[in-house]
């Protein structure tokens, strides 16, 4: 079932005590550790937007939305605990089974802050980046660099990470800009992303070298040394993981109803980035939301109506309501290309002998690193694989890929898989949708 | 412009890490109506003057909370008690709904809760204009009566306080089922204030050293007060307590709690802080007498020497009044407050 933000705090009245206590991240027994906390407890705590979403009533997803609120306090008790925070920027995909493979290491990725802005319905950190001179026509991801000078969504990292290249235009500007920052004693390294998939051998050579350069300097941070089957140990849970992500992408998909709402697969989907801090974890929750749904399909349970269009979205919207939104006016959606599709790979480590060309390989199935067309196929597939009637592409006002390519998937998807798409633009953070594209979505949908 | 917002501050605070400088939270409630030359009739019975008045606050000394808060007999009148609210004075309990235990026990009262009853909607009201306007950037602290203050406010009070005093067995037996009901009643509330954006704080005034004993706050208020703690900590909220008064005499007692962070009023806070900073974030206690009648000068003295002597506090610290800010403070008195907290409260960060 979905509910409203008002349902949860009365549905939360009824876990017991012993519940709530039971759920703690990096295996640890302290009070702090907790994070099966309501919607409200991350409201109080100014995510304002909490208040005009709707959740799944599960206990399952009560814990993803716990965990994932809870991964800035996370991050700051990492540090506390004497871990290694690692921030890893712009990769999207590449380096968190290196991290990971590390007892002390935690990797994040400040990309993500990109929606603190929206959930917390406010523009303090568009306002501290106007003031660094970054203008409104850049992505709304160069708020990590307001983050970044702030200091209170994250620890001081021990290292950062970003990558250069084949790499986002706007965000390569953000990263320019915090390397330019105040972090003294902190170690920052670029990695080079090869542009072309067609030269593919040498662009497995180069990232193969690459990651190895890295693994040297985590391993210097962690002060472990990193064995060749600690790598593919880590990079197994990796796979797990993805797998686990991949059964219930299919499964969601697949079924004649909808089992799981539309958010609780994109906060999903974003976990297979680097796993909100706590890979451990992270396992167990997207195990407890597969285990879920396997149930709900059984027992034909569904949390949208039966007759809401199938829909495949593009590029993940920065605004989430917007996908509440979809499926309160008769969508659904199936099939999802959220720009990350190296992070759903399975790590071809039964292929190589050495993990680190596995490693390579499976990052060449990146969304962004190779032609639109290609980025087009990936949804087209979708759309096949799920039988969507449709397609909405978001923009993200002013990020420099959407000027580009939004316009030739339109007409690569139209032409090949003849169906109808809207794209519609995410305007900055505020409590509503604008009217003029509520009507839109509606009338797209009323024509599928 | 500062770097940090109130609430990327008060969060530092809470996950145990140095912000970039203490909090500064005058308790501001009545003077931000008298700032804004607004009826104290109407600020305390109009959500939307309320929240009106706490925004001009806001914008004229820069705090780092709002607070929402009518007197301490909210829940008190929700229940029956009888208040008077004159065009500019304080609201006054005008009668009690009992006058002793023996009237309470032969009377029926109804119990069950709803958003609508007494003055509940001033809160809800203010919350929700507060939480859509500064929410972003500002934690709200909502105020609500801990049971011992409630139960007070319920009777005539040298009667109840006679009897919590020197109860015999019947009477601590009917006393403590009382407050069980008090305290259900008080979780309903903050249910609510939960669910629109707000932060609780706990207030138990009545259960100052300066009106009961230890032994009294051991038996009566304590117990009623960890009940609401509790129930906070289900929500993983960070709790504040605040008791007004003189609660030296029971530093002991307040050891206790379970609340995360304490703000204290007639005490004397830095060698408190031996005691306690190592558990709570304290918060407080510059003398509201003192903030009305010392000149400028005075309180940035005063300020200087408390800051100074409380930042390194373990646990953190909230620079705060022991209590509420008297109506008529002059403003220059507030600002001199707020500039030499901020000044002297600066962390290395």
């Amino acid at each position: 079932m979905r509910v409203d933000f008002s349902t949860w705090n009365e549905l939360f009245q009824n876990i017991p005590e012993r519940i709530i206590k039971r759920y703690k991240y990096y295996k640890r027994k302290e009070d702090w550790a907790r994070y099966l906390s309501p919607p409200q407890t991350f409201a109080i705590y100014g995510m304002r937007h909490l208040m005009s979403l709707k959740f799944d009533s599960s206990l399952e997803c009560l814990r993803l939305w716990g965990f994932v609120f809870n991964e800035t306090e996370r991050l700051f008790r990492a540090k506390q605990i004497n871990k290694k925070i690692i921030a890893v920027m712009g990769d999207l995909g590449g380096i968190p089974p290196i991290i990971y493979s590390f007892k002390s290491l935690i990797g994040f990725y400040p990309d993500c802050l990109w929606w603190q802005p929206f959930f917390s319905e406010n523009y303090n950190l568009f306002e501290i980046t106007a003031k660094a001179s970054f203008p409104e026509t850049s992505c709304y991801s160069r708020v990590v660099y307001a983050t970044f000078l702030k200091k209170a969504y994250f620890p001081k990292p021990d290292l950062i990470i970003a990558s250069t290249g084949a790499s986002c235009d706007d965000y390569s500007c953000v990263m320019q800009k915090i390397n330019n920052l105040f972090y003294k004693n902190t170690q920052f390294i670029w990695l080079e992303i090869p542009p072309r998939k067609e030269k593919r051998e040498g662009a497995i050579k180069l990232l193969k070298e690459n990651y190895q350069k890295v693994a040297k300097i985590l391993s210097e941070i962690a002060e472990e040394k990193l064995t060749m089957e600690k790598l593919i140990l880590g990079i197994k849970r990796v796979n797990l993981i993805r797998r686990n992500y991949q059964k219930l992408k299919e499964l969601v998909g697949r079924s004649e109803i909808a089992p799981l709402g539309s958010l609780e697969m994109l906060l999903l989907e974003f976990g297979n980035l680097h796993f909100y801090s706590d890979i451990f974890e992270w396992q167990k929750i997207l195990l407890g939301i597969l285990n879920l749904v396997k149930k709900r399909i059984k027992n034909n349970e569904g949390v949208l109506n039966k007759e809401n269009k199938k829909i495949v979205w593009a590029t993940p919207p920065a605004d989430p309501l917007y996908l509440i939104y979809l499926e309160d006016n008769g969508a659904r959606i199936v099939g999802s290309e959220y720009i990350i599709n190296q992070a759903l790979q399975i790590i071809p480590i039964e292929k190589y002998k050495n993990p680190f060309f596995a490693l390579a390989e499976s990052y060449l199935s990146a969304s962004l690193i190779g032609k639109t067309k290609e980025r087009a196929e990936l949804i087209i597939k979708e759309i096949k694989k799920y039988q969507a009637k449709g397609v909405i592409i978001s923009q993200i006002f002013g990020a420099s890929h959407c000027a580009y390519e939004t316009e030739i998937l339109k007409e690569e998807i139209e032409e090949k898989a003849r169906v109808p798409v809207l794209i519609i633009d995410i305007p900055h953070p505020s409590s509503e949708i604008p009217l003029q594209t509520k009507t839109r979505i509606n009338a797209f949908i009323e024509n599928l | 412009m500062e770097i940090l917002t109130s609430r990327e501050r008060f969060n530092l605070l809470v996950f145990d890490e140095v912000p970039d400088r203490i909090l500064v939270f005058p308790l501001i409630t009545n003077h931000s109506a008298y700032i804004s030359n607004y009826s104290i009739k109407d600020y305390y019975t109009k959500g939307e003057i309320l929240a009106q008045a706490q925004i001009n606050a806001y914008e004229v000394y820069q705090t780092d909370f709002l607070s929402v808060f009518s007197e301490v007999g909210i829940i008190a009148e929700a229940l029956g008690s009888y208040f008077e609210y004159p065009e500019e004075d304080l609201p006054k309990l005008k009668k009690p709904l009992f006058s002793n235990l023996k009237d309470y026990c032969e009377r029926k009262l109804d119990w069950e809760y709803n958003e609508g009853k007494g003055r509940f909607y001033l809160y809800f009201d203010a919350i929700k204009i507060l939480y859509k306007t500064l929410g972003d950037i500002l934690p709200i602290l909502a105020y609500v009566p801990a049971p011992f203050t409630t139960l007070a406010l319920l009777f005539e009070q040298t009667e109840i306080l006679k009897e919590v005093s020197f109860p015999n067995r019947e009477k601590r037996k009917i006393l403590k089922e009382l407050l069980s009901l008090i305290t259900n009643f008080t979780i309903q509330f903050i249910k609510s204030i939960i669910n629109y954006g707000a932060l609780p704080i706990i207030v138990d005034p009545l259960a100052s050293g300066s009106v009961i004993s230890p032994k009294t706050y051991k038996n009566f208020a304590f117990p009623y007060e960890e009940k609401l703690i509790n129930y906070l900590h289900r929500y993983d909220l960070d709790v504040i307590l605040h008791i007004c008064g003189n609660t030296q005499i029971y530093l002991k007692e307040l050891n206790e709690s379970t609340a995360d962070l304490l703000s204290l009023d007639k005490i004397n806070l830095i060698s408190a802080k031996r005691f306690l900073g190592d558990k709570f974030r304290l918060i407080g206690n510059f003398d509201t007498t003192e903030i009305l009648l010392l000149s400028p000068e005075e309180i940035r003295k005063k300020v200087r020497n408390l800051v100074l002597k409380m930042k390194d506090n373990k646990k953190g610290y909230i620079l705060a009044t022991g209590c509420e800010v008297p109506f008529s403070t002059p403003k220059e008195n507030l600002f001199a407050f707020i500039e030499e907290g901020k000044r002297w409260g600066k962390y290395k960060f």
